[in-house]
């Protein structure tokens, strides 16, 4: 049996109760499929009312099909989509009918994509790209995935491969035409050329973090000594934004996630347990889990009551226990004085806003506050291409590959440059799927869910 | 020495052989020694046996990339290094301040010199005959070859034959207007032969390479006193690792330009090239252009380099090298006149193109065998290659092939890409084909720090043995070698130093204060065993001879250890076999354009197909999941 006479099938909507349910059916089977519960087979492209019967006759349901016949289709195979009304056994029966016919099996968890990806009707960032889509949570996150779709990372690293190309080409002249009288200049202008792609690839690194973050989402920690005002500051942005995605309350000394979208950013506000010395056993993993997350958060608010001696000092020693440089070059970390209600002393550091939850004392400008953070952090202007985790960690061994080439005399050394030129190459090629894709396509393709 | 020669042939009778190769040039030689090595009953047939080891173009041999090949031909113990050790007049070894990896040896000849080393290393070896004739046709029997037939009647028997045709098959030779059959200048092409794989019937994919030489000049007539002069290597390094040092006296080479008015006196007879003229169909080389290439496509640049290269110590006639032209002869007069130092030159022989019949290389398998006619195995030009070295190495494995499946061994001796530059042409030609003449290039090799021409007998000597490609003088001087390197790697390996004792002896200490072996230091930029003996006086024990070979071995081993991973993905590619019979149709997934490709290529391992142009990783990925169900 080849794996071409299988036809897949499946339901492409979330299962439950709705109004319409759509399932689809890939494979030479398609239009067999529709003839044998509709008893004709629509022209393609077109939408078909059909009554839907059993196979004793019986009609099941009144249904929308469409037929797209190969390859001018999603998957290049012929597809047929049942749009069936939105009832949990109707689908059952029609995918039941479905599964009895010859050759007629479930799709695998991304099957869709992946024949898609197969019959060359995507390449893999834009499978990825798919993904991205389905998974999208806020309108910023969908535009990035729809730009990956269009390709932009394609023709980005493939106009990195053309330059790494152009540069090995004179370096290979320079090798395998020793004896002839080439330009004197042909190994400056390689320099060159090589910087202004290492430039280039890191500016993309650079904006690739950004776009892992919009992708992400942006996460803020709240974080100070216990009873510094975290859990009322984080009850109250959550309420307010009207966005409770999934809370996952803990008890108070585990972290508390509330996800929300902050104008069409994607949020995670983290509510950590309270900073302090000598505790308990629980407490204290909750003391290193607050840590923890507070390192990993692009935007951390440190709490501090309004009423403490020193808030300086306070400041001084959390931002040093939580600042990475090198892990999370760009974290923004800010002071807040909290609880500002109970305080009747004189403000001692203008430059740190006062808030207070009770009276609305400053929260507005801490509104304020928190979206120019976000702006700094997820700053517009060119849109990066890179937005996934496995193109960053590609993007940067190719970085590290041109750095050494970098590192050679293009007229001692040839043969170690273009060496490393190769491996800069094929590290780029691992992002449009151009080497080793075997490895990389389980994985990938095993992230899908059904009916994509 | 004793050459047979049929004296009394009766058209009837037949001779039997095991392995017929036809053609004397670089590519048959090597194929008929191969064969004859491995005890195959081996003739050679060629149209004169006073041509057998020509150089018909540059009298020179290696290069870059193509030196590397010249050391892995010795490295199965073929000709062509001993050959060039015994003429070569000067010996050079080329990008010499550049790493080890891409230095490559060359060496110009003395042409008679390496004709009589050929001729008397052949007549040298059991098992080979030399027959003159001019080979007309093939004999099939049920699609399998099964003999040659000669033009004169005579029938060949045997169930492998060689073609190597080199520009012999169609050749037309083009001299500005002049148009002339010919194999090369003043030689009778092979027409019938060319006429007779062009039949419909055989479907096989011919088409048309061209390729051109310049004019010879009498070195008498030269002003030398007038241009630069480019000395030989002293001491000359020698090819094959069984010649202890080289006896031939050596020359220096001059070395002049073109000039403007060259360039004027080309520009305005270009209409008159015959390659400009429409005259000739077939595709040159882009990396040995024609002068009046080099004007047209560079313009803006006044002068080339012109190398004056003398063809032999009593020879006065010299090889122009870099004016390869079809220009009419006249002009070529007026051209070269305007050359300093050529002002007086007299021309021996004018240059001329020549156009020739090839097969596309993606007929053939692995082991160089045409799939649509089993039995005929081609190599060298015929196969859409240029210069004698890629020639000779084709043809030492074609020539090995046929013995293995004229004795019935169903085994092929197959090198891969991460094996020898040889496996990297070979592998090139089946799957990408020839669209220009292919000529080798350290370029077209990934794994290029691993295949060095300082390491090719390491690399494929015991490969070679495995088969009984190898002689027994070789393979007591390989396994002495052998030891010798381990022991010495090993020693290497195992002394060490702390920071304060290589501080002490001027040597270099890591950041981090580590001990390190003699390996690591050698692995820096400038350091040899001889700076280090001080420290560690027992590495006086190694070997004078081996030490260049360990220390090339250290500097690249953290670059090699990282191909590895690569290496192991395409040795387990490579390995992979496709059924000769799949039927792509059949598999899933796979695209129209995918399934037209896979079918036109036939490829025979996942290896090629991974390297099959246009074709995607994701149809690679879908034949590799349709075998493994298969399986």
């Amino acid at each position: 049996m080849t794996y071409r006479s299988d036809t897949i099938f499946a339901l492409a909507t979330p299962p439950g109760r709705s109004a319409v349910q759509i399932i689809r059916i890939s494979g030479p089977g398609a239009a067999r499929a529709l003839r044998a519960l509709t008893g004709k087979l629509p022209k393609p492209r077109q939408a078909h009312y059909a009554k839907i019967t059993s196979r004793s006759g019986q009609v099941i349901d009144h249904a929308l099909v469409l037929f797209f016949a190969s390859p001018a289709s999603a998957t290049g195979e012929d597809t047929a989509e049942i749009h069936l009304h939105g009832s949990p056994v109707l689908g059952q029966i029609v995918m039941e009918a479905l599964d009895e016919m010859q050759h007629f099996r479930l799709a695998d968890p991304g099957e869709f994509t992946r024949r898609a990806f197969l019959n060359g009707k995507i390449n893999l960032d834009q499978a990825e790209g798919i993904a991205d889509i389905i998974d999208a949570n806020t309108i910023s996150q969908h535009q990035q995935a729809i730009r990956q779709l269009d390709g932009a990372l394609s023709q980005k690293t493939n106009a990195w491969r053309q330059a790494i190309i152009s540069i090995s080409a004179e370096l290979a002249a320079l090798i395998d035409f020793a004896d002839e009288d080439l330009p004197d200049d042909v190994s400056r202008q390689m320099t060159d050329q090589l910087q202004a792609l290492i430039d280039d690839l890191d500016m993309a690194f650079t904006a690739g973090q950004q776009g892992m973050i919009r992708r992400d989402g942006v996460r803020v920690a709240l974080v100070g000594k216990p009873n510094a005002g975290k859990s009322t500051l984080l009850n109250h942005l959550a309420g307010d934004d009207r966005a409770i995605v999934s809370p996952e309350a803990g008890t108070t000394r585990d972290l508390v996630e509330v996800a929300m979208d902050i104008h069409g950013v994607f949020v995670t506000l983290t509510d950590t347990a309270g900073l302090r010395q000598n505790t308990g056993a629980v407490e204290t993993e909750g003391v290193r889990r607050a840590l923890n997350a507070a390192q990993k958060a692009e935007l951390v608010f440190v709490l501090i009551d309004a009423q403490d001696k020193d808030p300086i000092s306070v400041f001084n020693g959390l931002k040093a226990e939580i600042m990475d440089e090198d892990q999370n070059p760009a974290q923004i970390i800010i002071p807040l004085l909290s609880k500002c209600d109970a305080f009747s002393g004189s403000q001692l550091l203008p430059e740190w806003l006062m808030i207070s939850v009770k009276t609305g004392q400053g929260l507005t400008e801490l509104n304020t506050l928190i979206n120019q953070s976000l702006m700094d952090l997820l700053p517009d202007g060119e849109a990066p291409v890179l937005t996934r985790q496995r193109h960053m960690s590609h993007v940067k061994d190719a970085l590290a590959s041109l750095q050494n080439a970098c590192h050679h005399n293009p007229q001692t050394s040839p043969e170690l440059m273009a060496e490393d030129l190769r491996l800069a190459a094929s590290s780029l090629g691992r992002i449009s799927g151009h080497v080793d894709v075997e490895d990389l396509l389980d994985h990938i393709f095993s992230s899908f869910c059904i009916g994509k | 020495m004793c050459i047979k020669i049929p004296t009394v042939i009766d058209q009837m009778s037949a001779t039997k052989y095991d392995i017929l190769v036809v053609g004397g040039g670089h590519a048959g030689v090597e194929a008929a020694a191969a064969a004859a090595r491995m005890g195959a009953k081996t003739a050679l047939i060629t149209m004169s046996k006073a041509t057998i080891g020509e150089m018909s173009c540059n009298p020179a041999i290696g290069g870059l990339g193509k030196g590397h090949l010249v050391r892995e031909i010795d490295a199965m113990d073929g000709l062509m290094a001993r050959a060039i050790d015994q003429s070569g007049i000067q010996f050079r070894m080329l990008n010499k301040s550049r790493g080890p990896a891409v230095q490559g040896p060359r060496a110009q000849a003395d042409r008679k010199l390496y004709r009589n080393a050929i001729q008397t290393m052949l007549a040298e070896i059991d098992h080979l005959d030399i027959i003159e004739a001019a080979i007309g046709d093939l004999e099939l029997t049920n699609g399998q070859l099964s003999g040659l037939i000669a033009e004169d009647g005579r029938v060949f028997h045997a169930p492998c034959a060689v073609l190597t045709t080199g520009t012999f098959l169609g050749g037309i030779i083009h001299l500005g207007p002049e148009r002339k059959e010919a194999g090369r200048f003043g030689e009778a092409p092979s027409n019938l032969l060319a006429q007779k794989l062009r039949d419909p019937s055989l479907a096989l994919p011919m088409a048309r390479l061209k390729t051109g030489t310049p004019a010879r000049l009498d070195g008498r007539t030269i002003d030398w006193a007038a241009l630069d002069m480019q000395p030989a290597d002293n001491p000359p390094v020698p090819f094959s690792t069984m010649t202890d040092q080289i006896t031939v006296p050596q020359i220096e080479c001059g070395i002049t330009r073109t000039t403007a008015e060259t360039h004027k006196i080309i520009a305005s007879s270009i209409h008159l090239s015959a390659v400009y003229s429409g005259q000739i169909e077939g595709t040159g080389p882009r990396y040995c252009p024609s002068i009046e290439d080099k004007v047209v496509r560079f313009a803006d640049r006044q002068s080339h380099q012109v190398f004056l290269e003398p063809e032999g110590l009593d020879d006065p006639t010299v090889y122009p090298n870099g004016i390869s032209t079809s220009l009419p002869r006249d002009v070529q007069h007026a051209m070269i006149k305007t050359i300093p130092g050529l002002e007086k030159a007299e021309i021996f022989r004018y240059g001329y193109a020549i156009e020739y019949d090839y097969i596309d290389p993606r007929a053939l398998t692995r082991q160089l065998e045409l799939k649509a006619i089993p039995g005929l195995f081609l190599a060298g030009q015929i196969n859409g290659t240029t210069g004698y070295e890629e020639a000779a190495a084709q043809g030492l494995m074609a020539g090995a092939n046929a013995a293995l499946k004229s004795s019935g061994d169903d085994q092929a001796f197959v090198l891969g890409r991460a094996d020898a530059y040889t496996g990297v042409m070979i592998d090139d030609l089946i799957t990408r084909g020839a669209p220009e003449p292919y000529r080798m290039f350290t370029s077209r090799a990934e794994y290029r720090l691993l295949l060095r021409a300082d390491n090719a007998d390491q690399r494929l000597t015991e490969k070679a043995m495995a088969i009984g490609l190898i002689g027994k003088n070789r393979q007591k001087h390989w396994h002495d070698k052998k030891q010798a390197l381990k022991d010495g790697r090993e020693l290497l390996d195992h002394v060490t130093a702390k920071p304060h004792q290589l501080t002490a002896h001027d040597l270099p200490v890591t950041r981090d204060g580590r001990r390190q072996s003699a390996a690591d230091l050698l692995a820096r930029d400038g350091i040899t065993i001889r700076d280090l003996v001080a420290l560690w006086p027992e590495l006086n024990a190694i070997p004078m001879v081996i030490r260049p070979q360990l220390e090339v071995d250290c500097r690249y081993r953290g670059y090699v250890q990282r191909q590895q991973a690569d290496i192991d993905v395409l040795r387990r590619d490579d390995a992979l076999m496709i059924p000769k019979d799949t039927d792509f149709a059949d598999i899933g997934g796979l695209s129209a354009e995918s399934i037209d490709i896979l079918s036109r290529h036939r490829p025979e391992t996942i290896g090629q197909a991974t390297r099959l142009p246009g074709l995607t990783p994701a149809a690679v990925v879908a034949v590799i999941r349709y075998l493994r169900r298969a399986a």
